[in-house]
């Protein structure tokens, strides 16, 4: 033989494959790929490495040489045997590898994922909720609906004390928007107290999919022009369908977290999706207040009526700085302005 | 070809082989915090690139790091599972779990057909997570198998959290028995069952300690959460709210005290009944000790969620190491010096139906947990 043969010699372990039994062997690995085994008190033998599938070590796990239904041999993973044996494994692993191994690679994957995840949060997620919206049977909405409102009335809300006639009202005023607004399933409005003396509040909610809850506060205190207002912005929540989409995004976050996490993430969970959704609450109140405008102006009404009406609600409520971030209606002075915009624009000549 | 794949012939050794020379093997784990945490940072950075489609790959690396740095006896755990195993079976978990999320909302569909039905597949996959994560975990080229039926499953699982559901709850510790000695009786290493000498009345012991800290710990956690969760309620539901965030981080407070001592009273149950199931546990002529101090592994778990909840989960790969390692530093193998009286041929592949489905019954059979 011309060529020299270079042998390179690991200590190693050799786990038969028919019992636990270890055994302590010593690992020549020339360069044509030949294994030479040697044991205690017997025979070396010649086995072929293209016979071993190479497991590349995690960690400062062993470098593992594993043949299908046959012995496995554990070599301690150095620079030395890591380049003896570092070889034939799929590229994706290589390159997870080489990530894992510099800080670098780590913080640019970091920092992508952060981006994927946030740009998923901001875009991704409401578009998934418009899409899902429509597509969800009205059968669930409304058992979501009864089920929610039921829970309402268990720990918030107590009955009205108005009259019949007070209490009719909301519903009187619906019917006649829902003559120019046209909603399916057709709206039910309905009054329920919430809140004890200067706690009571002055406000109305769209549930699915077809109930807007009045409460007494806010009917007692408003005239029929500004209660009209109040309840066109409702209808505008059913119309757009917000409160699916607030569920199917708050389920979307939900499976992501356990996907991700795992197990319950309780508190940490409830928190982000609250902190998550007043963002787009905000964008949903503007949505409505759209709505109820437009309505507003089809039956004739005056849209400054919801300004009105906005004022008088938000009474005795400060929002600043992160309370107004917090807050699902923060916003009333944008809001304001903006009704008082529309209202400008509805009574010039030219539109 | 075909002549260079059979096994080449091992020579016979010839250690002496001394049955009453017995002593205490013990269990170490190598894993260092730093090394898991850039496996981890990357696995969740690329779990969450790919929403979610690496997640099987990230769990084999994970595991693959936590058996590996896993010594006894001068030798390490493997995990051999092939990720696209575990993708499958997950795609068929997540299909059930949007299955049982969506039907939930209609009561009584869900009672009277889907419940049932979600029954019967359940053992099922119960059967298939724990032969899965047996047949893929080896040590010395032996690998582990379990050899419990679906059927099994039902009758000692299924059935007995059914009728703790119907007995609110008195008979739990008696389902938890029932079910771990159907996790643990059934495995084996190589061709050798471990055998559990878990009692019923051990496990009422670990249960009523758990439940005097879940007592305290609910009533605390529920007015912390329904501060949180009325006001969640009333945000969706848009009703004018001050928004108030004292109060809401209060009540964050609140709530993560409560869930601490629920998550004490879990840990409590979960190692008191591990405890029962492993310590004295026999495998061949081997015996099974471990006895960790609760004190010490509560104090840890308490710090754990502390670290994870400040660091915003960032903490997670020390947490799992400290764990991990205060959990093996006290468990030891007793009996002959050379292990090697264990057989077993390689056995058939097997699916995964789901590789979560163990773990959310509380019966992963990793040494103790
Ligand atoms: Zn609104």
């Amino acid at each position: 033989m011309s060529q020299k043969v270079e042998l390179t010699t690991f200590d190693a372990r050799l786990f038969d494959g028919v019992s636990s039994r270890a055994r302590q062997i010593v690992v020549d690995r020339d360069q044509q790929g030949n294994l030479t085994l040697h044991f205690e008190g017997s025979e070396p033998q010649i086995v072929l490495l293209r016979d071993y599938i190479t497991i590349r070590p995690v960690g400062h796990s062993p470098i593992v040489l594993r043949m299908e239904s046959g012995p496995e041999i554990h070599i301690a993973a150095d620079k030395r045997s890591r380049a003896a044996f570092g070889l034939g494994v799929s590229k994706l692993t290589r390159v997870i590898e080489a990530i894992e191994n510099r800080p670098l690679p780590v913080v640019a994957v970091v920092v992508s994922a952060m981006c994927v995840g946030i740009a998923s949060y901001i875009y991704g997620l409401p578009m998934l909720a418009k899409a899902a919206a429509p597509r969800i049977p009205l059968a669930i909405k409304k058992e979501i609906g009864s089920q929610g409102l039921s829970f309402l009335d268990r720990v918030m809300f107590m009955p009205t004390q108005l009259s019949v006639e007070q209490q009719r009202r909301p519903q009187v005023l619906t019917d006649r928007l829902q003559e120019v607004v046209k909603l399916y399933p057709e709206p039910v409005a309905i009054t329920r107290r919430m809140g004890h003396g200067d706690g009571e509040a002055a406000n109305a909610m769209a549930l699915l999919p077809y109930t807007i809850v009045a409460t007494y506060k806010l009917v007692s205190s408003l005239n029929d022009a500004e209660l009209e207002a109040v309840l066109a912005h409702e209808m505008g929540h059913l119309s757009l369908d917000h409160s699916t989409q607030s569920l199917v995004r708050g389920s979307a976050v939900s499976v992501a977290t356990l996907v991700l996490f795992g197990g319950d993430p309780g508190v940490f969970q409830a928190l982000a999706i609250n902190l998550v959704d007043s963002k787009n609450s905000r964008d949903h109140e503007r949505e409505a207040d759209r709505f109820a405008l437009d309505a507003l102006v089809r039956r004739g009404s005056s849209p400054m009526a919801l300004h009105a009406a906005l004022k008088k609600i938000s009474e005795g409520h400060e929002e600043a700085g992160l309370n107004a971030y917090l807050s699902s209606h923060p916003m009333t002075e944008d809001r304001l302005q903006a009704i008082e915009e529309f209202s400008r624009q509805a009574a010039s000549p030219s539109r | 070809m075909q002549d260079s794949q059979t096994p080449p012939p091992i020579p016979p050794d010839n250690v002496p082989h001394d049955l009453d020379d017995r002593v205490r093997h013990s269990f170490r784990f190598t894993g260092s915090a730093l090394e898991y945490f850039s496996i981890w940072i990357v696995n969740t950075a690329l779990t969450v690139l790919t929403l979610g489609l690496y997640s099987p790959w990230a769990k084999v690396r994970r595991e693959r790091y936590l058996m590996s740095h896993t010594e006894l006896a001068g030798s390490q755990f493997e995990y051999t599972a092939n990720p696209w195993r575990i993708f499958k079976g997950r795609l068929l978990l997540f299909g059930i779990f949007i299955f049982v999320a969506v039907t939930r909302v209609v009561p009584v569909l869900w009672l009277f057909i889907l419940f049932p039905l979600v029954a019967l597949v359940w053992p099922w996959i119960l059967a298939s997570a724990l032969r899965f994560r047996a047949r893929y975990t080896s040590y010395r080229n032996l690998s582990f198998h379990f050899i419990g039926s679906p059927t099994e499953a039902f009758t000692h699982c299924v059935l007995p959290k059914g009728i703790t559901v119907l007995t609110m709850w008195l008979m739990a510790p008696w389902a938890q028995c029932v079910a771990k000695r159907y996790a643990v009786n059934n495995l084996q290493y190589g061709a050798t069952s471990f055998k559990s000498p878990v009692t019923v009345r051990q496990m009422y012991g670990a249960y009523v300690g758990g439940v005097v800290l879940f007592a305290v710990g609910s009533a605390i956690a529920l007015s912390g959460t329904s501060i949180i969760g009325l006001d969640a309620v009333m945000n969706s539901r848009r009703v004018s709210l001050s928004g108030n965030v004292p109060l809401l981080l209060t009540a964050g407070l609140i709530a993560s005290i409560g869930f601490g001592l629920i998550g004490c009273a879990r840990g409590y149950i979960r190692l008191a009944s591990a405890r029962s199931v492993w310590n004295g546990a026999s495998l061949g002529s081997y015996s099974v000790s471990w006895n960790p101090s609760m004190r010490r592994y509560l104090a840890i778990e308490v710090v754990n969620i502390v670290m994870k909840a400040v660091t915003l989960g960032l903490a997670t790969p020390w947490c799992v190491i400290r764990i991990r390692r205060f959990l093996l530093e006290d468990l030891e193998l007793i009996g002959p010096r050379n292990i090697d009286e264990f057989v077993g041929q390689k056995r058939a592949e097997v699916r995964s139906l789901g590789d979560q489905a163990a773990e959310a019954y509380d019966l992963d059979v990793d040494f103790g947990f």
